[in-house]
């Protein structure tokens, strides 16, 4: 039975119940998830793309969707609460939530969503086509672990396209994450609960959204994996100084004096001991794990050079030479593969490093603008991150004070090393947001922490506030994760003018959009060049709303011979409403711009995307 | 189910899956039994070949290995080919059931012995 334990199991007095009441009064908690997630995706499906609000998902779920994720939240909940609950059930619970939070989001797209997977889909189909990578093209060239995998996958599945596997990445993602979360969490502690719980915790907070389709999305899992391989099997400590020992155990017996203990979740009783030689075997997967980042994503091996040094330095880690392997493998890797990118840009970024009020800056500050709606949203996911951070730090002091920090301490290390980052980069805005998304796994484990390790009792009342405190976590994370879904999905209108713009645009054309926000770039990567108009366009150029079109034309006279489009699609404006205007107009009046022009003809008209050629330019096949 | 069977299961596991793959492959049209089989092969097999053989006694901690390893040895085989200019899907396949077919006779040998 999933619910009762042996103890209880050995004491039970014979059942008069019915055995259908039984089983409701025995599973109720599952039958609630599971009820729920069929509810919740039955109404998800009839969500329209052109439905979502400024606020995003939220705004276009009818009420029968919050109730069905009441349902799920109070399953949960009660799961989590109780403290006969079997890891069977809390593991079948977390499935149901990972498919609730991010399998079933997918159903209202009717075409792939998320125009940076796009772009994603190009590179794969470049590499399938030409088996080789031209750093000339894109940036993406330069680390290509994770699109070489797709071009692979793609073509060993004999697809003509990735895209339709694009649409799962995130629910398989997310499922792939939950074993190295479970272990992460189950090296601190012996607790049953606080694995699940650190789990949950985890889903609920983390609205970052980098794990679609993407190489962040994977080097992610490679992440987790290695850091729960390192705190499982390799964390030997070393013995510490003599003095600094006695120090320590000196004013630790001072705080022991002062401070009540209370309980704390309690340590591993049996940390796994290991054979010189499994130690040996599970060194090499480490390496072969930072083998494969380090040429699949440009920020993951920085965040595990510096978790791995954080280790090295407090002697949690027997693997001592990783640091150095990480290190040579990251800068060989960046000098000679990546040289190109890197001689290119060097100067933007040795601006950043150290210069914490620009990436400050362009990293909150650049965000935290649109419509109102949007801004609140933005809002909201600061605070979330500035609770979790706050939260973490509170649960590493409450560890300390009560004598139990010691076997957290990889924890609150890796939680708060990825802060370090932010000091060397800006990451086109983006750093903190990276930031919170490696801390989030160690974070997770110390707020668990936080709920008091021996509940004996499975109170109505406990398990209420547990419901409410998932339901509470489940609103905010719809909000907070799903917030940007106006811009994110995508039409089929849309996506059929962009292809038809991209099969029959001639060879070397030039295809520009207002933002990059538009189901583009997945194909003929190399043979149509895709640029947005943020990029090459001057600020103010649309001062005078008619010069667009004549700006356009100029910036685009060194391409005589060949053809340029200009697309409009409704995520386009979508995202201008929702994230204000660019610097060189509105796309409103690039229309009527356009429109006025003598010079532009337009070729594609539908509610959904609108489409220009240069007329003198233009030739026959997309007309 | 006994000892003996379990730790046959995997290595059986791994092994047919290379070979169905190899076979759909051969027939050559594209299906979703084919895509479901060649993301199940690149996710879990090579890793589920080798990780076993570390003996780690944790099957939540076996499974985070072999999707790991999984992973990482594909972008390892397949990157390191193409940038040897040797790009063949076919042939980063082969590699790869090798590579999973040998840890997993090797786990087939290890529990014969282990059974003798």
């Amino acid at each position: 039975m999933l619910y009762e334990t042996e103890e209880a199991r050995a004491h039970r007095l014979p059942s008069v119940t019915p055995p259908i009441v039984a089983v409701v009064r025995t599973h109720w908690p599952l039958l609630a998830t599971v009820s729920g997630a069929v509810l919740w995706t039955a109404e998800l499906i009839r969500v329209r793309p052109e439905d979502v609000g400024d606020a995003g998902l939220i705004t276009a779920l009818p009420a029968v969707a919050f109730v069905a994720l009441a349902l799920v939240c109070v399953g949960l909940g009660a799961a989590l609460g109780r403290p006969q609950t079997s890891a069977r059930s809390r593991a079948a619970h977390l499935l149901m939530l990972i498919f609730v939070l991010h399998g079933a989001p997918a159903l209202p797209a009717d075409v792939p969503s998320f125009s940076v997977t796009w772009r994603h889909v190009g590179v794969i189909e470049y590499i399938a086509t030409h088996g080789s990578v031209d750093t000339g093209i894109s940036a993406y060239f330069n680390w290509p672990g994770f699109f070489v995998l797709g071009a692979l996958t793609g073509e060993l599945a004999g697809l003509d396209s990735v895209l339709e596997l694009t649409r799962w990445a995130p629910l398989v993602n997310n499922l792939l994450y939950l074993a190295p979360l479970i272990m992460i969490a189950r090296s601190a502690s012996d607790d049953p609960r606080l694995p699940w719980m650190a789990a949950s915790i985890f889903y609920f907070t983390n609205w970052v959204y980098q794990d679609y389709f993407s190489p962040q999305g994977l080097t992610y899992l490679l992440y987790l994996s290695l850091f729960a391989i390192i705190l499982t099997w390799l964390s030997g400590r070393r013995r510490p100084r003599r003095l600094r020992r006695r120090r320590t155990w000196r004013l630790r017996r001072w705080l022991q004096r002062r401070l009540r203990r209370r309980p704390v979740p309690a340590s591993p009783r049996h940390e796994p001991v290991l054979r010189p030689s499994q130690q040996a075997m599970l060194m090499v997967i480490c390496f072969v794990i930072v083998l494969a980042v380090v040429p699949s994503h440009q920020l993951t091996p920085f965040a595990i050079l510096a978790g791995v040094s954080a280790l090295a330095l407090l002697g949690r880690g027997s693997f001592r030479g990783l640091p150095a392997i990480v290190l040579v493998l990251t800068v060989a890797w960046i000098m000679f593969a990546a040289g190109g990118y890197m001689n290119g840009h060097l100067d933007a970024l040795k601006e950043d490093i150290g210069n914490l009020g620009s990436t400050v800056s362009s990293n909150v500050g650049s965000r935290v603008s649109g419509s109102d709606v949007h801004l609140a949203v933005t809002r909201l996911r600061l605070g979330i991150a500035v609770a979790v951070w706050a939260l973490a730090a509170l649960a590493a002091v409450r560890l300390w004070r009560r004598g139990g920090a010691d076997r957290f301490v990889p924890h609150i290390a890796l939680a708060a090393v990825p802060f370090g980052l932010v000091m060397m980069q800006a990451y086109g805005g983006e750093i903190m947001l990276r930031a919170y998304l490696f801390s989030i796994p160690f974070a997770a484990v110390l707020l668990a922490s936080l709920v008091p390790a021996r509940i004996d009792v499975a109170s109505p009342l406990r398990v209420a506030a547990f419901s409410l405190a998932t339901a509470a976590l489940a609103a905010s994370f719809l909000l907070t994760r799903y917030g940007n879904e106006r811009i994110v999905l995508f039409t089929a209108g849309e996506v059929r003018a962009v292809e038809r713009l991209t099969q029959t645009a001639p060879r070397g054309s030039l295809v520009l959009a207002p933002n990059p926000q538009l189901p583009w770039q997945a194909a003929r990567v190399g043979e149509v060049r895709y640029r947005t108009l943020d990029s090459a366009l001057a600020p103010g150029a649309g001062a005078r709303p008619h010069d667009l079109a004549q700006a356009i034309e100029f910036v685009t006279t060194e391409r005589r011979r060949e053809p340029v489009f200009v697309v409009i699609t409704r995520n386009n404006r979508e995202f201008e409403h929702l994230f204000g205007g660019s610097t060189w107009g509105s796309i409103a009046d690039l229309e009527r711009s356009l429109a006025a022009s003598p010079r532009f003809e337009r070729t594609q008209s539908g509610p959904d995307a609108v489409v220009y050629a240069l007329r003198w330019l233009s030739p026959g096949p997309a007309r | 189910m006994s000892s003996a069977v379990r730790s046959r299961a995997l290595p059986v596991l791994v092994l047919s899956s290379a070979i169905a793959l190899g076979a759909v492959i051969a027939v050559g049209s594209a299906s979703t039994p084919r895509t479901l089989l060649t993301c199940w092969f690149l996710l879990a097999c090579p890793g589920l070949g080798l990780a076993p053989l570390v003996r780690l006694d944790d099957a939540v901690g076996t499974w985070t290995v072999a999707v790991a390893l999984s992973v990482s040895i594909d972008i390892v085989v397949a990157g390191g080919l193409m940038y040897a200019g040797w790009w063949s899907p076919l042939t980063i396949f082969v590699v790869l059931a090798i590579i999973a077919g040998s840890g997993a006779l090797i786990q087939l040998a290890m529990s014969r012995e282990g059974r003798g």
